[in-house]
Order: C-alpha cells, then sequence, then structure tokens
C-alpha cells in the first residue's frame, strides 16, 4: 500500500490523499488481527487501495 | 454458499437491483475488491460500497478458503466473484488470474527490503540483549532501560554458487565500526532465498539478475521513497 500511495504521490502531487484506518481484534489481544484500510483520492474512494490486511 | 449474504441484500433493500456482483482480489496479506456494484433496472451497473468490517464473516470464510487451496495448483484462486439476486439465488466462482499473480509478487519484491529490516533490527536486538552486548542504565523508575547499540548498519547478504546464504553484518555507533556474528532465523533465511528466486525467476523481466543485497539502515524504517539510497541489489 505505501508504494503505490508513494507513487500515485509522485504522479500525481497535488491529488490529496486520505486514509482512514479501522483496527480488528480478537478477543483480549492487544494485537489486532486485521486491518481495515479506505483510501480516499480528492474524496473519491480508490477500489484498488482500499483494503484488508491480515496482522498488521 | 461459502457464508449468508442477508447482511448484504439488507443494505440493498431501499434500492432497485436485479443483481449484486462482488469481485475479491485476494492474496496472502490482504483481500479487497476488484469490483462491487449492482445492476439496476435499467441494466447500468452503479459501484455500491460495502466496508470490509459490515462483512467481516463473509471476509474471513473467503481467505479461509484461499489459504486451504493455496498450495494446490488445481484449486487455488485469487479472484473470487459472487452473484447475488434479489430472489435469494447466488451464484460463485473462483479462479486464479497469473497476471494479479505477477502484479502481487512484484509489489512484495519491491518492498521486500522494509520486511529485510524490520527483522534484522530485531533479531539484532534479541541476540545483543541475551549476550549482554547492549548498554543499559535504570530509568527514573528504576527500571532497566536498554539503549541503542547502533547508530547504523550495512546488511550484506550473498547467494553463493551452492545457492546458500552468506552474509555480513557491520554496525556502526559513534563513528566505530564492528562486525557482528548474527544467527539467523531460519524463516528469515528462506525468505532471502525466495526472493533470490522469485525475482530471478519468475519476475526476471523486471529485475535485474542479482546474488548479493545491500541494505543500509539507520536503525529506524526505511520509507518507500527513500529505498534507493539504502538498498542495493548487484550480480557479483
Amino acid at each position: 500500500m505505501e508504494k503505490a500511495v508513494s507513487n500515485f504521490k509522485k504522479a500525481n502531487p497535488n491529488v490529496k490523499i486520505k486514509a482512514e484506518m479501522k483496527f480488528n481484534f480478537d478477543g483480549n489481544s492487544k494485537r489486532p488481527t486485521s486491518v481495515d484500510v479506505e483510501i480516499y483520492k480528492d474524496g473519491k474512494l480508490d477500489l484498488e487501495l482500499s483494503k484488508n490486511y491480515e496482522n498488521p | 454458499m461459502i457464508a449468508n449474504y442477508n447482511e448484504i441484500i439488507e443494505k440493498l433493500k431501499d434500492l432497485n437491483w436485479k443483481k449484486f456482483n462482488i469481485i475479491f482480489n485476494i492474496n496472502k496479506g490482504s483481500i479487497g475488491y476488484d469490483k462491487i456494484e449492482y445492476v439496476d433496472d435499467n441494466d447500468v451497473d452503479i459501484f455500491f460500497w460495502i466496508r470490509f468490517g459490515e462483512i467481516g464473516d463473509l471476509i474471513n470464510s473467503i481467505r479461509n478458503k484461499f489459504y486451504s487451496n493455496v498450495d494446490d495448483f488445481s484449486k487455488r484462486f485469487n479472484k473470487y466473484q459472487i452473484e447475488i439476486y434479489p430472489d435469494g439465488e447466488v451464484t460463485e466462482k473462483e479462479w486464479w488470474d497469473s497476471e494479479k499473480e505477477k502484479k502481487d509478487l512484484l509489489d512484495s519484491a519491491d518492498v521486500f527490503y522494509q520486511w529485510v529490516n524490520e527483522l534484522m533490527m530485531s533479531m539484532i536486538f534479541e541476540y545483543e540483549k541475551d549476550n549482554n552486548l547492549i548498554p543499559t542504565q535504570y530509568d527514573s523508575d528504576g527500571d532497566l532501560e536498554y539503549l541503542s547499540s547502533w547508530d547504523s548498519g550495512v546488511f550484506t547478504f550473498h547467494i553463493d554458487k551452492n545457492n546458500n546464504l552468506v552474509y555480513k553484518v557491520v554496525l556502526t555507533k559513534d563513528g566505530k565500526e564492528r562486525t557482528l556474528d548474527l544467527p539467523l532465523r531460519d524463516y528469515f533465511v528462506e525468505g532471502i532465498l525466495d526472493h533470490y528466486k522469485v525475482t530471478n525467476n519468475e519476475l526476471s523481466d523486471d529485475w535485474k539478475p542479482w546474488n548479493t543485497m545491500i541494505l543500509k539502515s539507520l536503525h529506524y524504517d526505511i520509507p518507500y521513497d527513500k529505498r534507493e539510497e539504502f538498498v542495493n541489489y548487484i550480480l557479483e
């Protein structure tokens, strides 16, 4: 994700990127089992970059 | 049917739709949408976002099936499609997309140095802690505190003609260099050898041949846009 965002920013320096992350936990563990990432480019959701990542 | 789709149907209840279509992209580590849309009464495809957290059970089911089949070439998949109809009918199919596989391999290979850097920092700390090589002090609460034993490092990984990993770890603190005889964990060695194999074979159209990776570490994460300053692949 970092690579894709970095490449995109280089090619499109004026586009505003926003990331929303939601960390998911299982039971009492303090380590998240996954994280939901939503990436917005100029307010528009990007389908390719928005993902659920395991064991972040 | 891999899961119950009532949650999705419920979200569509106020819309006029005659088909809902999701295609998931999945690999080891992440899952996302390749497509998520419904077809309205005029046969127009309309994007319709559903947050991952709202279909957590479905995502877990697909992920479990992915891992159950990933090592079986006849069953493996990296695309999973679900079509849902208002009457409750559901069709599902999965397939392997070779182009996507290559893209995933390239994406992983490009950031492999981050995995190496993070694990090296961790292994150095554990090894030096266990061998009393890290300076310590007691903080104001009387708790033992570990100080940094290195400011920068150069990690060299060479794959020899017998496909064995030969490596060297040089650490610098206050301008003084030392070589650390660090044992590497087995899975780390396997990871380096796998990276060597994949980049020199499956990705040989995109990667120059190499057998030596030199990583300069400043004892913190290397950002992707600075990687060329810190990571070098050469053929010796």
